[in-house]
């Protein structure tokens, strides 16, 4: 059986290191796969069901169930603050100030 | 002849369109509502009942040449807190309270503040807690690491940003850390401090126990003693931090509660824990000019089973407080008088307006009590054989918004929906947790900004409003009707007083906003189940529910003067 984790699709050394920063700061687990999938496929291969990639300018939070598009998503600058809403998501607490 | 009977509320203004002819019922055409512009009485107010007047006559095709009003009394409702944080004796200590959900470590410790670019040369005899700005948590880890190394003794780390666990887990796990710290610049550089963080689950102990913090401070006795407001504003919370203050060392000055002036010449303050007297014997409140016939005050209530919230909300020393006042011009009349094109009619009091509406509730006949819960006020009206008595009490609707306001952190408009509407815990974005615990599943996701949060129901759109505050949808919801059980059903346990009782067994229609609300109802009938009265609520002219009872009766009463 999969461990729980949210999983971060990104090959990206410097977005991974934000994102986990944001995980592991939430105490949730995170698994990355360094593969080129959307956020809904990272989502779908996610036990928790979330997943997180980069489209574009934007990193993005999708569920796997529910809705196609993201959920959430923000400038990839901003990788830090989507990963610990991501995280939060997870960990059902309020998500901060990228839950707009 | 068509009239316009109004009644200008604290909150809501409604107008009843009828047709008159004499000998004859009034026909009754329509009743129309919308927000009250102003206070209730004054020249402002005015715009509101023009515009609702107008509007129905459109929707008539044709105007009123009358508009009945009744002989109306103002209500200004308001809540002050007496208690802010930054107000309070502290005794000579400072606190912080962060916020965040996850600090590092277990276990309390005391040392000297100082800023983590101080960590250099040689270390100082003492323990020492660092502040840590808003810099990348790997500089700031390997900075402590090498500091620790040097031989500084580092008991607590106190974080800026979001990082506790990330410097605890490179540092020390086991360290108490704080995070999330608003104004890290604002904490004394070199003062003694002592910081706190709970197991999960757990709060904080060590600093919310007066001895304890006094001797993790240093504090002499005496000082000790004067701590106890700052242990008290530290319980129930999951992490915290103590500074000693070196300078004052005393009392700051608090907030003193206005005074009011009883009949009798004596005087009582309006604090958490007085009481306000019996209806009328309130004859002034400091700060306060007007000719009162009213006033009534409530403190927030309290979290039954839950001590530490009870502390929180205690402690904020906030007061709700509604005055009635006599008006002393004719300022809506004069109003409407130089913008309407008909006359304007000062028919009867309230009350009598109001007895006469809530009698046209199917099944009533003459409704011998009315109990009229208002935005203001809540009335009583007592119409029997022998005796007839109109009680006024101020305070009602809109100060239940006040102090569920303070409650949950919102404005009294948005408080005016939370007190209404059921509340959910947005627990995932998929499931939604009711105030009675149980669940329901959304087939759509709930929106981010909604998701473990505290969330009103029943907007127009179907979305969530979701609230900052961290109560649980059970418990807002024994707050609330706690809030509505102490104004609404407390002052009409005043009115009862003032008028001397009232017969068993006899009818009491209940009519106003208020009376729509379901757990306004249930209160007011729990409260008075010894009286072993009939409760039922209006049904005005067997089609307006409990609204609009004074401005269809104002309509009646001018009708029978025909």
């Amino acid at each position: 059986m999969s461990a729980p984790a949210v999983v971060l699709a990104s090959a990206d050394a410097e977005l991974i290191r934000l994102v986990a920063a944001a995980f592991e700061e939430e105490a949730v687990p995170l698994q990355i796969l360094a593969e080129s999938i959307s956020a809904r496929a990272a989502a779908v291969r996610s036990p928790l069901g979330i997943g997180l990639a980069v489209d574009g300018a934007e990193i993005v939070v999708a569920l796997s169930t529910g809705t196609d598009g993201a959920y959430l998503k923000g400038p990839v600058g901003d990788a830090r603050l989507i990963g610990r809403a991501a995280a939060r998501l997870a960990a059902r607490r309020p998500l901060g100030e990228f839950a707009a | 002849m068509l009239v316009a009977g109004v009644d200008v509320g604290n909150a809501t203004t409604e107008v009843a369109l009828a047709r008159l002819v004499a000998g004859q019922p009034p026909e009754h055409l329509s009743v129309t509502r919308g927000p009250t512009t102003g206070a209730k009485g004054t020249a402002e107010s005015a715009q509101g009942v023009l515009d609702l007047v107008k509007r129905a006559s459109r929707r008539l095709g044709e105007a009123p040449t009358r508009i009945l009003l009744a002989d109306l009394h103002p209500v200004e409702t308001g809540l002050r807190e007496l208690a802010a944080d930054s107000e309070e004796d502290l005794g000579g200590v400072g606190i912080a309270r962060p916020v965040s959900a996850t600090p590092s470590g277990v276990g309390a410790a005391a040392g000297q503040l100082i800023d983590l670019a101080g960590l250099v040369g040689d270390p100082l005899p003492e323990p020492v807690i660092p502040i840590v700005g808003l810099i990348d948590f790997d500089a700031a880890a390997t900075a402590l690491n090498l500091a620790r190394t040097n031989g500084w003794q580092i008991v607590a780390i106190i974080v800026a940003g979001d990082d506790g666990v990330l410097i605890g887990n490179r540092v020390d796990a086991t360290l108490p850390i704080v995070d999330e710290v608003a104004d890290t610049d604002e904490l004394p550089r070199g003062a003694w401090a002592a910081v706190e963080v709970a197991p999960l689950g757990a709060t904080v102990v060590q600093l919310a126990d007066p001895l304890r913090l006094a001797v993790l401070l240093s504090l002499d006795p005496t000082r000790a003693r004067g701590a106890r407001n700052a242990a008290r504003a530290l319980l129930g919370h999951r992490a915290g931090i103590a500074v000693r203050r070196e300078a004052s060392g005393g009392a700051t000055e608090q907030e003193q509660p206005r005074l009011a002036t009883l009949a009798d010449g004596s005087t009582r303050a309006i604090d958490i824990s007085t009481r306000p007297p019996g209806v009328g014997d309130v004859v002034a409140i400091e700060d306060i000019d007007a000719d009162l016939i009213d006033a009534f005050w409530a403190p927030l209530p309290e979290a039954i089973d839950d001590a530490a919230l009870s502390l929180r909300l205690r402690q904020r020393r906030a007061v709700g407080l509604a005055v009635l006042a006599r008006r002393s011009d004719r300022a809506l009349e004069q109003a409407l008088a130089g913008s309407f094109a008909g006359e304007v009619v000062v028919v009867a009091a309230e009350t009598a307006a109001a007895v006469a509406g809530a009698s046209t509730t199917p099944g009533a006949g003459h409704a011998p009590i009315v109990i009229d819960m208002g935005g203001g006020t809540v009335d009583l009206h007592v119409q029997l054989e022998n005796r007839e008595v109109a009680i006024a009490t101020a305070g009602a609707g809109l100060l239940v918004d006040r102090i569920c306001g303070a409650i949950l952190g919102i404005d009294p408009l948005r408080a005016e929906q939370a007190k209404r509407h059921p509340s959910v815990h947005v627990e995932t974005p998929f499931i939604l947790r009711h105030e009675d615990g149980s669940r329901t599943f959304l087939t759509s996701p709930a929106a981010p900004q909604s998701v473990a949060h505290l969330c009103i129901t029943e907007r127009q759109d179907g979305s969530l409003d979701a609230l900052e505050s961290d109560l649980a949808p059970e418990v807002w919801a024994r707050l609330r009707r706690a809030a509505k059980r102490a104004i609404i059903a407390g002052n009409l346990r005043r009115a009862i007083t003032a008028a001397g009782g009232l017969p068993r067994g006899e009818l009491a229609v209940l009519v106003g906003g208020c009376a729509e609300d379901a757990e306004i109802v249930s209160e007011v009938s729990l409260a008075l189940a010894d009286l072993d009265l009939a409760i039922a609520r209006g049904d005005v002219l067997g089609q307006h529910g409990p609204r609009a009872a004074v401005a269809v009766g104002l309509v009646l009463l001018h009708a029978e003067t025909l």
